[in-house]
């Protein structure tokens, strides 16, 4: 019957596509190869018989609408359809042809899937992409959303050791919210049982159809839900590694349950699932990264809290220990004295040796007595409340008596030409302090050359100068010298705890004032302290002296 | 006046408690000398000659000068006795403002400090030691 109408149908016995010839009434009249094997019908069956009994009641009602439709008015008409009982997608054409309608139908399932994947991933990659502050519902959304993609359930779970050890659980979506509780509560419940044993699977995709409940758990929620996951009756699992720079920190699992949906999973759903986990990876790698920022700011914080509690340790041993040191130094050094004045009062005169060896062990209990003060003045403990004490005295008089206090033991000759007094109100014992501590430095590198100590002043401020003639400072020492502990050169050839000019800082510093220094190598140095004569408040003097040495 | 000790020396450290005592009855001062704050009280109740000035240390056993110089204080006749607080504290003196010292002596204690401090108090030592071996 066809040939009378189409003359020769070879060509369609060769085509992939379904034609098929009916009667305008409905009776089918010619099926080429495909459209017998869509019918699973041979075509002597067929033959004759009418469109309404060759499909589905659904289906079939479907296709008889657009039938008649093409009948009536004679114009083709194209649709899509899938056919329930062969859950495949067809676009299927039908155009009149005088006293006949033919039927071409052609297989659209994988294209259709392919775009709705795409629209799956597109729309999966925005909600990613806007994802909450909170990590939490970050990745409920993102489970969610994958959920909805694949159908039934979805956990993201974070595993450690490239995919040996289960370590936290991410996301959990199920679309029946009991359901969804009762997985949450589990996971919860025995979370490190969760993907043990799936390390080796765990770097690979993994798609399993009528699986145990065993196996289910095991992707899915955790070795020891395995209870529920059969009463869930969950019949289908996937499971696909989450890469973050080529290693693999997580799994995202989907479980496919016989209340909800019975149609198993199929290559394309794991195609599916293997792009999503892709995406679901950047967030992971996001989150990642800020936990890692996280942990190193909580670090930083930790060891800033180690480090206070080291100085408070290190300075109460300082206070201790200079506390200790100063009571066998009270002996010393009144023994020493006490024996230097009695051989004085000796009537018979002591040999020179005896006086001199006296002398420089005065000297050196002195020394001692400096470099226990000095240690204790390097901890914030000593005088850290005392607040500045400030009086009116002659600045040039101060300079002159730290001179003169240190001229009789130096090897440098100190000049100081200053007549006109220069009153002020400053703090005088750490002012004495600071003369002493940068006329000491002086003395210890000017190599022995003479030593000049200038002072200016204006109506606001007072400048001192210290300018000795020794190796100097190399630039790149500059920055460094006024340091705690900080010294130019090496501590051997020198001795002292390089504290002077830390000390002397301090003390600029605690009066409103600053310090400075020029040198190069060779040259010398030398060092101005700029101070305020004014007095300053005392809530200032306070605010200032804080930490004060 | 002249068998009465002019200087309390409270102070726990042996050594410091014995060089210091040594050097002011070299001087020609009488000096008592206690290891703590307990035995100075004791010290002060039990003699009604009471010394010109008291040397006191802070950080001592039993009783410590703190503990001392408040029941010093609470005393009428005791708190007229000028104290020196003697100390190893870097802030020996604000804790001598605090204690409302007459005056304070940091250690390692200088020599000439020491006797300038009780020759203030108990005047020169040439007179105590003559008033002794009158």
């Amino acid at each position: 019957m066809a040939r009378a109408i189409v003359g020769d149908v070879s060509v369609f016995e060769q085509m992939p596509e379904s034609v098929a010839i009916y009667e305008l009434d409905g009776r089918l009249s010619y099926a080429n190869p495909a459209t017998c094997r869509l019918l699973g019908r041979p075509l002597e069956e067929l033959s004759g018989e009418h469109l309404s009994r060759l499909f589905s009641d659904a289906d079939a009602e479907v296709f008889a609408r657009a039938f008649e439709r093409v009948v009536a008015r004679g114009k083709p008409e194209d649709f899509m359809h899938c056919f329930a009982s062969l859950r495949r997608w067809y676009r299927i054409r039908l155009y009149r042809c005088d006293q006949h309608v033919c039927a071409v139908a052609s297989d659209v399932t994988e294209e259709r899937l392919a775009a709705n994947r795409l629209e799956i991933l597109a729309d999966a990659s925005r909600a990613f992409a806007e994802a909450a502050a909170d990590p939490r519902q970050t990745f409920e959304k993102v489970a969610r959303k994958v959920a909805e993609a694949v159908r039934d359930t979805c956990s993201i779970r974070l595993i450690a050791d490239n995919g040996r050890r289960f370590e936290r659980q991410l996301g959990l979506w199920d679309h029946d919210p009991e359901v969804r509780d009762l997985l949450e509560s589990v996971s919860r419940r025995a979370p490190t049982e969760g993907v043990r044993g799936q390390g080796a699977q765990g770097t690979r995709p993994v798609l399993g159809t009528k699986v145990e409940p065993a196996t289910a758990a095991r992707y899915l929620l955790g070795s020891r839900a395995r209870a529920i996951a059969a009463r869930l009756g969950f019949h289908s699992v996937m499971a696909v590694p989450l890469r973050v720079d080529s290693k693999v920190v997580g799994v995202v699992a989907t479980g496919r349950r016989r209340g909800a949906t019975a149609e198993p999973y199929v290559e394309a759903d794991l195609r599916l699932l293997e792009e999503l986990a892709d995406r679901v990876a950047l967030v992971v790698k996001q989150w990642l990264t800020l936990r890692k920022l996280e942990t190193r700011e909580q670090s930083l914080r930790l060891s800033q809290r180690r480090l206070r509690a080291a100085v408070e340790l290190r300075d109460e041993f300082l206070q201790i220990a200079s506390h200790e040191l100063r009571t066998p130094l009270t002996t010393l050094g009144l023994e020493l004295e006490s024996l230097q004045r009695l051989a004085a009062k000796f009537t018979g005169g002591v040999t020179p040796s005896i006086s001199r060896k006296v002398a420089t062990s005065l000297r050196q209990t002195d020394r001692l007595t400096q470099l226990v003060d000095a240690l204790l003045n390097a901890s914030s403990i000593d005088g850290e409340q005392a607040p500045l004490s400030l009086t009116e005295f002659d600045f040039a008089d101060a300079v002159s008596t730290a001179i003169e206090r240190l001229q009789s033991s130096a090897v440098a000759t100190l000049r100081f030409e200053h007549a006109e007094p220069v009153r002020g109100r400053w703090d005088r014992a750490r002012i004495e302090r600071l003369l002493g501590h940068l006329l000491e430095n002086a003395v210890k590198y000017g190599a022995g050359e003479a030593i000049d100590v200038g002072l200016a002043a204006d109506a606001d401020h007072v400048e001192l100068s210290v300018r000795d003639r020794g190796m100097g400072i190399a630039a790149r020492d500059l920055p460094r010298i006024f340091g705690r502990f900080e010294r130019a050169v090496p501590a051997r050839h020198y001795g002292g705890l390089g504290l002077g000019l830390y000390l002397a800082r301090r003390i600029a510093e605690a009066h409103g004032g600053r310090i400075s220094v020029t040198s190069s190598p060779g040259h010398g140095a030398t060092f101005v302290v700029v101070l305020p004569r004014v007095t300053v408040s005392s809530a200032e003097v306070a605010q200032r002296s804080t930490d004060l040495p | 006046m002249s068998d009465h000790p002019c200087v309390l020396l409270v102070e726990d450290d042996q050594d410091v408690r014995e060089t210091i005592a040594e050097i002011l009855e070299e001087e020609g001062y009488r000096v008592a000398a206690v290891a703590d704050g307990r035995m100075a009280l004791d010290y002060l109740t039990q003699n009604e000659s009471k010394p010109k000035l008291i040397l006191l240390d802070l950080m001592m056993p039993n009783m410590d000068g703190f503990q001392f110089r408040e029941l010093q204080m609470a005393s009428a006749e005791l708190a007229k006795i000028p104290t020196a607080v003697l100390s190893a504290d870097g802030r020996v003196g604000d804790k001598a403002a605090s204690l409302s010292a007459e005056a304070f002596l940091g250690k390692p204690v200088k020599l000439a400090r020491l006797l300038s401090l009780v020759e203030e108090y108990c005047g020169p030592a040439s007179r105590d030691r003559a008033a002794q071996s009158e």
